[in-house]
């Protein structure tokens, strides 16, 4: 590839912001292999498409590219992954007890990344985000390109599943 | 509809997304309503457990060189401003700002060992970006833990309020490469970036104007604080003091 005097730039934007990156990949594709790909694929679409970068929060703007490279992925590598029951948004988590707080606060890793893997991919997409990622409403609204109470609706909706699932007195 | 309402709100509680009129409402609500309490702890619980279990994906080092190869920078070549760079230099000199120094602090600095200009850059952005902060709250009981849980040694947070430095929020910045928790404060209609770094080489407690930001470095144990704003430096040096008493009147456990 050749150089562009754009590079050392790319370098201050990207690589500060690659483990958030690769974290989000991880998740939304469940293993590392497919997530260093995609992560890679992301860093060059990031490089070509440096000149468009506002200097609003790189971190954010790394985060949006990594993400539509992983939908791509997932898209071509597995659509079953991506689909969706009709009104996502609408969909009740189904009826039971109400989750325990005792069971919740013994749940293991192992089935913490159970439930979360679980999770419908706007769901899941939200959770990483906010609880991996550390990100702001703000900025998952801009990455994902929905509105703030989008956000706010499907991070209920997925924290409401994960308790469910974590939380159910018969589920140990 | 209000029960749907009151779940969006209930996690931008837990978020620290709601501003102080909004979490003091939501309190109010809490102490009455023993559904929502019991909610808002299972959800409580449940952040708490993620933090435990999870650890969060690193990149490994294979993926991280390649990618820094990708863009490895030419010596050579000095770069010509990107658009992104012109932009943000317009946006300065609207304000007023304008200087050939300007241009020159917003260069990246990842190899600067004096953090200054790097500081300057992070704390201008954030003035450009109209967000300088992650998270915005001036309750420290939220912003502490929001810390606390992306750094091993979450930073001093005093709310300085009562000295007329009430605490707006708190970010992130990459100092050399590695992320710095920073605090924003607020005096009249300015920002106050407090950033807390290791303490290293020998002490220095100093004052300093730079492109017209007034710097303001100390030091308390082991952390080097740096104060950037566009303040006046008696006002600055004001906060050092505001700070500092605060720090000592209310010693970490």
């Amino acid at each position: 590839m050749t150089k562009t005097p754009s590079d050392e730039h790319f370098a201050a934007v990207v690589m500060p912001h690659l483990d958030d990156a690769y974290a989000l990949a991880r998740w939304l594709t469940g293993n590392g292999t497919d997530a260093e790909d995609i992560v890679q694929d992301a860093c060059l679409r990031a490089l070509r498409g440096l000149d468009r970068y506002s200097g609003g929060s790189a971190r954010a703007w790394l985060l949006a590219i990594t993400r539509n490279t992983a939908f791509t992925w997932l898209a071509r590598n597995r659509p079953k992954a991506l689909v969706i029951t009709e009104d996502i948004e609408n969909l009740t988590p189904a009826d039971g007890a109400t989750p325990e707080e005792a069971l919740i606060a013994k749940a293991d890793a192992a089935a913490i990344e159970r439930a979360i893997a679980a999770l419908p991919p706007p769901f899941m997409e939200t959770l990483v985000l906010r609880d991996i990622n550390g990100l702001s409403y703000r900025d998952i609204a801009e990455i994902t390109g929905v509105p703030l109470g989008t956000v706010m609706s499907r991070l209920a909706r997925a924290r409401g599943l994960l308790m469910a699932a974590l939380g159910r007195p018969e589920a140990k | 509809m209000s029960t749907g309402n009151e779940t969006l709100i209930t996690q931008a509680a837990l978020d620290g997304e709601l501003d102080a009129a909004g979490m003091l409402d939501f309190e109010n609500r809490l102490a009455a309503n023993a559904s929502l309490a019991a909610e808002y702890g299972r959800l409580k619980t449940l952040r708490e457990v993620m933090r435990r279990e999870l650890v969060k994906p690193v990149a490994p080092q294979a993926l991280r060189q390649r990618i820094a190869a990708m863009a490895a920078p030419s010596a050579a070549v000095r770069p010509a401003a990107p658009p992104w760079r012109a932009m943000a230099a317009s946006a300065i000199v609207a304000a007023g700002l304008g200087s050939a120094s300007t241009w020159l602090a917003l260069r990246p600095a990842i190899e600067d060992t004096n953090p200054a200009s790097t500081l300057i850059a992070d704390h201008k952005r954030g003035l450009l970006s109209g967000q300088p902060f992650d998270i915005a709250s001036s309750d420290r009981h939220t912003i502490k833990p929001w810390f606390a849980s992306r750094f091993a040694l979450a930073p001093r947070v005093i709310d300085l309020a009562a000295q007329g430095f009430p605490l707006a929020g708190g970010r992130i910045d990459v100092i050399a490469g590695v992320p710095a928790p920073v605090l924003v404060y607020r005096h009249k209609e300015h920002f106050i970036s407090l950033t807390a770094l290791p303490a290293r080489g020998s002490p220095s407690s100093q004052a300093l104007v730079i492109d017209g930001y007034s710097v303001r470095v100390w030091r308390a144990g082991g952390t080097e604080y740096w104060a950037i704003s566009d303040i006046d430096p008696a006002e600055l040096s004001n906060f050092r003091q505001s700070f500092a008493a605060a720090a000592k009147a209310a010693p970490e456990k």
